[in-house]
């Protein structure tokens, strides 16, 4: 068969009649929808911005609060500096996702780019997060009460394995196995074959 | 932008190019619960896209644009989309997406755009919608040269999966 005849096939649809369509459940579905995919997004960024106000919060409170403590305040004022930098990057995204160009070519490009950035955030996590939180709780050990210090030091070896765990779990699974899909579809979309 | 307006240029999109969007569905899913959760997601990604129309280009080649992307996305998802599918019924009658008068060489056609790769299927409906050269370009985001390029590929593929089909079944 000749292209020329599977595009008369193709334009005899014309007469076909159409789906019928509930615009009102489709409203509804697609609020929900919004609402839930905008939740999961900003979730991880959000949610890591909200820990690490809180865990500047409850390193702060004393020396505000009750008496002046160096390690304290020293604690809070890292969190506060990684919550703000976490910020900057992700205000960075926006706008970077924002300049992909209005073509199929630009939202794989946007979609990469997105899936970009959480593999960076997933590898410097350790930068980023783990190694504030422990030095926090390396200062507050050194200078601390000694009781209970063992705990605290296996308590934060488990924290720090499991998050790792978790991260590159995420990253082996799911951000690396998407990448290399999209960036697939790309080359098969770009490449001149 | 307010919520009603979103809404209305939302249902105008949707009913005025229904069409497009029934080409996309069946040239990517392939039952009636996975074209229910592709026009759920080619809806989501439409109705998003609102506020980004700049009207630039035209509203058909953007809704194509967001469908085909949409199509070409839940393909690569496909297998996970299998696994947590919800049924919401925005169609209302799925089992009637595909007319049971319709031409069988249509759904043979649509048989033979889904044997292709996701991207190649996206230039193919841009093709068979009568879109120039040009047109498919900047809705891709490819060189004109590259459109032409791949074309000619895929329509050799087509004829070739033609000729090993019997008559019969056409």
């Amino acid at each position: 068969m000749k292209f020329e005849d599977m595009q008369v096939i193709w334009d005899s649809q014309k007469d076909q009649k159409m789906f019928a369509l509930d615009h009102d459940a489709l409203h509804r579905t697609l609020i929900k929808k919004t609402r839930c995919i905008e939740l999961g997004v900003t979730a991880n960024e959000l949610g890591m911005i909200a820990i690490c106000l809180f865990v500047a919060a409850e390193q702060l409170r004393d020396p505000l609060f009750d008496q002046v403590n160096h390690y304290k305040i020293f604690g809070g004022a890292v969190m506060v500096c990684v919550a703000i930098w976490m910020l900057l990057k992700r205000v960075a995204r926006i706008r970077k996702e924002r300049g992909f160009d209005d073509s199929l070519c630009g939202d794989l490009d946007r979609s990469i780019s997105h899936v970009e950035y959480n593999i960076a955030l997933a590898r410097s996590f350790q930068w980023w997060f783990l190694v504030p939180a422990l030095i926090i709780v390396v200062v507050k050990l050194y200078f601390g009460d000694p009781e209970g210090r063992m705990f605290s030091i296996a308590t934060m070896t488990g924290a720090s394995i499991l998050a790792m765990s978790v991260v590159h779990l995420g990253l082996r699974c799911s951000q690396i196995p998407q990448k290399r899909d999209l960036e697939s579809l790309r080359l098969k979309l770009t490449t001149e074959q | 932008m307010n919520d009603t307006e979103h809404k209305r240029i939302f249902d105008d999109w949707i009913s005025t190019h229904r069409g497009l969007l029934f080409k996309v569905l069946r040239a990517y899913a392939f039952n009636a619960h996975d074209q229910e959760d592709l026009f759920q997601e080619i809806g989501f990604q439409l109705w998003n896209s609102i506020p980004k129309f700049k009207g630039d280009s035209a509203v058909s080649t953007w809704v194509y644009r967001v469908a085909l992307f949409s199509g070409i996305e839940w393909s690569r998802k496909e297998k996970r989309h299998s696994d947590k599918r919800e049924n919401l019924d925005v169609l209302e009658h799925m089992g009637g997406l595909v007319p049971s008068d319709e031409d069988p060489r249509i759904a043979w056609l649509y048989q033979q755009i889904a044997k292709l790769e996701p991207i190649d299927r996206s230039l193919m409906l841009l093709l068979l919608e009568g879109l120039s050269y040009k047109d498919m370009a900047q809705t891709l985001g490819i060189t004109q040269n590259n459109v032409g390029v791949k074309l000619n590929r895929i329509k050799k593929a087509l004829a070739r999966q033609s000729k090993e089909t019997n008559d019969h079944e056409i």
